[in-house]
């Protein structure tokens, strides 16, 4: 169980030629551009740095015409700067960009990769063999990342029926209910309404894909219902071409308090639109999220938040992004802009 | 406040049901440290239902304890006792306006019952669902008493007790609970208990640190005594406690003893205590067991944070059976590079596992083993 698996960058999407170059370019625009400070401490560089075969002992190898400095240069680039790199790999024969997969060399991978430095991976379920149980693969990886050492973290993408029901008993760490590959990965709240989530076993909303035309608008809508879920967020992205806004957005502190929360209560819908989460430190968050295409007006109502009148509490929130601050008796209505949303810290008094 | 591991501690209701007063708490208290409960972690004494009155005073509408059990109703000497012999106190409310013994209830009282919990140095607060309105949504009702709890002035075990009510698993977390019930009450049988997990293995996955699937409180050592007890029923046996309690572990459920402290037999006692099971319990990622299922039996299988396993073999049958496994199952390849050790945790014994390991387990009992990989 790994305490602090919740904010990273990912190039699996963003970079179709993945170089050490560009690895350690990124490195340095993610301590640049605030991220790291932010709490932004992985860097998933997908599988294209991969060699497309296996080496003279079966195990997973670097692609070397990739790492003008090797391979071990750039995992030590990130590790002088407290970075932790994580990998894409697949539970079947082979991976999306068609390097090998882990079917049948589960163990022997892990020891590989964990070797090689990788602290972290999505593992992706595809290209599986029609009669294997995906169950027992995610079982397999489950432990042979576990026993290579407790900070391997284990991200499993498995599309079973009721994987939220069985994902903490493999092992992972991490786990979505969806393939990484097989959607677009748009970050979105649980499908269920529990989206089971725990410190053991986090539920995993989706990347969020930013480029250079993504509107803050979205991206903050994503980030919220990461946050809402204790989701682990990804940003998908060239860090060199994120706008100053779209950084301000990503490294909002009180929404990655709330993301980061260790209770890890999840969200609850205690509304049309309203999602509420109990924080530690017995505080909370709502959040008024609006996904229609016109502006609506959203109530919040204490009495489904579960205050009562008899207990005179009140609720003060205080809106993440713009500061507006509310002291509420029994609701609070506001005007949501299409597509967008609040969210508040919330104490009660 | 975090609660990373199960709760463990003792209840009156398994065993004295409304009998209990304040010169049994302090003897429960006494045996807890004396007897070594304690020791191995057993820190709450809960006082269930019925230590009140009826009603509440007219001026404060604080709740009154009740005079019968504790002189001049005067809860504090009790609660001050169980807290001089390093122990923390538990208490019993209710969702509704009556509880379960139709004494008072919390509704609409949540808060002001909180802060009386909090004067009086409560620790952990059991809240049942008994005499609410039917109106009224079991969800906000337990996030009511979960929010009062967390500003009421003290931290406090919230253990939410709703029998399973509602897909009480989708929304407890949420509430702040720290665990919370999903079935009916225990009673001190075999086939109780074995109804009980079996119900929650497809459940067990809604379970982690935080808030804990509580699965009741045990009956372990109880032998047909008590509140809970059934008329007639013969069918407790030392093997059936020692699946219980290697059961609850395996589910990371609270531990939660029912039986009479004082004088519960040493078996069972050392049973209770047991530290390798203890330790399945309160491992710190309270991984959910899973269930390999063959024709007619179900092996329970756990991965432990130190990346060993403990698989439960039951056996509800009255004839002694071989039951078996296949590595596989549990993630065992055969390129993996490794080999199995097997611990037999309760004689201790160790083998190397082939690939279709089985163990012996006699009618209404069971094994539980540890799996290590140990590399070749």
């Amino acid at each position: 169980m790994v305490k602090d698996k919740r904010l990273g960058v990912s190039l699996i999407r963003s970079c179709s030629e993945m170089t050490g170059k560009y690895i350690r370019e990124t490195i340095d625009n993610m301590k640049k551009r605030g991220l790291t400070d932010a709490g932004y401490d992985y860097l998933n560089i997908g599988d294209l740095w991969m060699d497309t075969a296996r080496d003279e002992n079966g195990k997973i190898r670097p692609d070397a015409s990739i790492f003008e400095n090797g391979f071990d240069g750039t995992v030590r680039y990130a590790a002088e700067n407290g970075i932790k790199l994580g990998t894409l790999t697949s539970a079947g024969t082979r991976t999306i960009h068609g390097r090998p997969g882990s079917f049948d060399r589960e163990y022997l991978d892990a020891e590989t990769l964990y070797g090689m430095g990788f602290r972290y991976f999505n593992h992706d379920f595809i290209y599986i063999p029609a009669r294997f149980d995906k169950t027992i693969l995610a079982r397999r990886m489950g432990h042979a990342a576990r026993i290579q050492g407790g900070d391997f973290v284990y991200a499993a993408f498995c599309d079973t029926d009721d994987f939220e029901i069985r994902a903490a008993s493999t092992g992972a760490d991490i786990y979505s209910v969806k393939t990484f590959s097989g959607n677009d990965s748009v970050c979105e709240p649980p499908v269920k309404t529990y989206g089971f989530s725990a410190d053991s076993c986090l539920y995993y909303c989706g990347d969020i894909v930013v480029g250079k035309e993504t509107s803050v608008r979205d991206i903050k809508r994503q980030l919220v219902i990461s946050a809402m879920n204790s989701s682990p967020c990804n940003i998908d992205c060239k860090v060199e071409e994120l706008t100053d806004e779209q950084i301000s957005v990503l490294t909002n502190g009180d929404l990655i308090g709330i993301l980061t929360d260790r209770e890890v209560r999840p969200a609850r819908k205690i509304g049309e639109g309203i999602t509420a989460k109990f924080l530690e430190n017995d505080r909370y968050a709502v959040a008024l999220v609006n996904d229609s295409d016109e502006d609506r007006e959203l109530t919040f109502y204490t009495y489904d938040f579960g205050i009562s009148v008899t207990s005179g509490l009140k609720c003060e929130m205080t809106e993440c992004y713009t500061k507006d601050r509310y002291t509420v008796e029994d609701s609070l209505t506001l005007t949501v802009p299409a597509k967008d949303s609040f969210v508040f810290t919330v104490d009660i008094i | 406040m975090i609660r990373k591991t199960p709760p463990m501690g003792f209840n009156t209701f398994n065993t004295f049901g409304e009998t209990y007063n304040e010169q049994v708490l302090k003897e429960i208290a006494d045996a807890m440290v004396d007897r070594g409960f304690k020791d191995a972690g057993y820190e709450y004494v809960v006082i269930d239902d019925a230590w009140s009155l009826e009603w509440r005073d007219e001026k404060t509408g604080r709740i009154i304890p009740r005079p019968g059990k504790f002189p001049n109703s005067d809860i504090l000497p009790t609660l001050n006792y169980i807290h001089s012999k390093g122990l923390k106190t538990g208490i019993y409310a209710d969702v509704g306006v009556k509880t379960c013994g139709t004494k008072v209830g919390s509704f609409d009282y949540e808060m002001l019952d909180a802060r009386t919990f909090a004067e009086w140095g409560i620790d952990y607060v059991k809240h049942d669902n008994c005499l609410k309105p039917e109106t009224q949504d079991d969800e906000v009702l337990y996030r009511r008493m979960g929010i009062a709890l967390r500003h009421c002035g003290r931290e406090m075990v919230y253990s939410a007790s709703n029998w399973g009510w509602d897909n009480v698993w989708t929304w407890i977390r949420s509430c702040g609970a720290h665990s919370f019930r999903s079935t009916g009450d225990i009673c001190d049988t075999f086939d109780s208990f074995v109804n009980i997990f079996k119900s929650q293995v497809l459940k067990a996955g809604m379970t982690g640190p935080g808030c804990f699937n509580d699965l009741d409180m045990l009956t372990v050592g109880m032998e047909g005594k008590g509140n809970v007890a059934v008329e007639g029923d013969s069918s407790h046996s030392e093997a059936g406690y020692r699946t219980q309690f290697a059961t609850w572990c395996m589910f990371s459920s609270p531990l939660i003893m029912g039986c009479d402290v004082r004088n519960v037999d040493d078996k069972y006692r050392d049973l209770l205590c047991n530290k390798e099971l203890i330790a399945i319990d309160q491992d710190p990622e309270a991984r959910p067991p899973y269930a390999i299922a063959h024709d007619d039996w179900t092996t329970y299988c756990k991965l432990m944070s130190d990346g060993t396993f403990r698989l439960l073999f039951i056996n509800t049958d009255e004839n002694p059976r071989k039951m078996h496994f296949v590595l596989h199952d549990i993630g065992y390849t055969t390129n993996c590079g490794y080999s199995v050790k097997m611990t037999d945790i309760f004689s201790g014994e160790e083998f190397i596992a082939d690939l279709f390991p089985g163990v012996e387990v006699p009618g209404k009992d069971c094994r539980l083993l540890k799996a290590e990989f140990v590399k070749d």
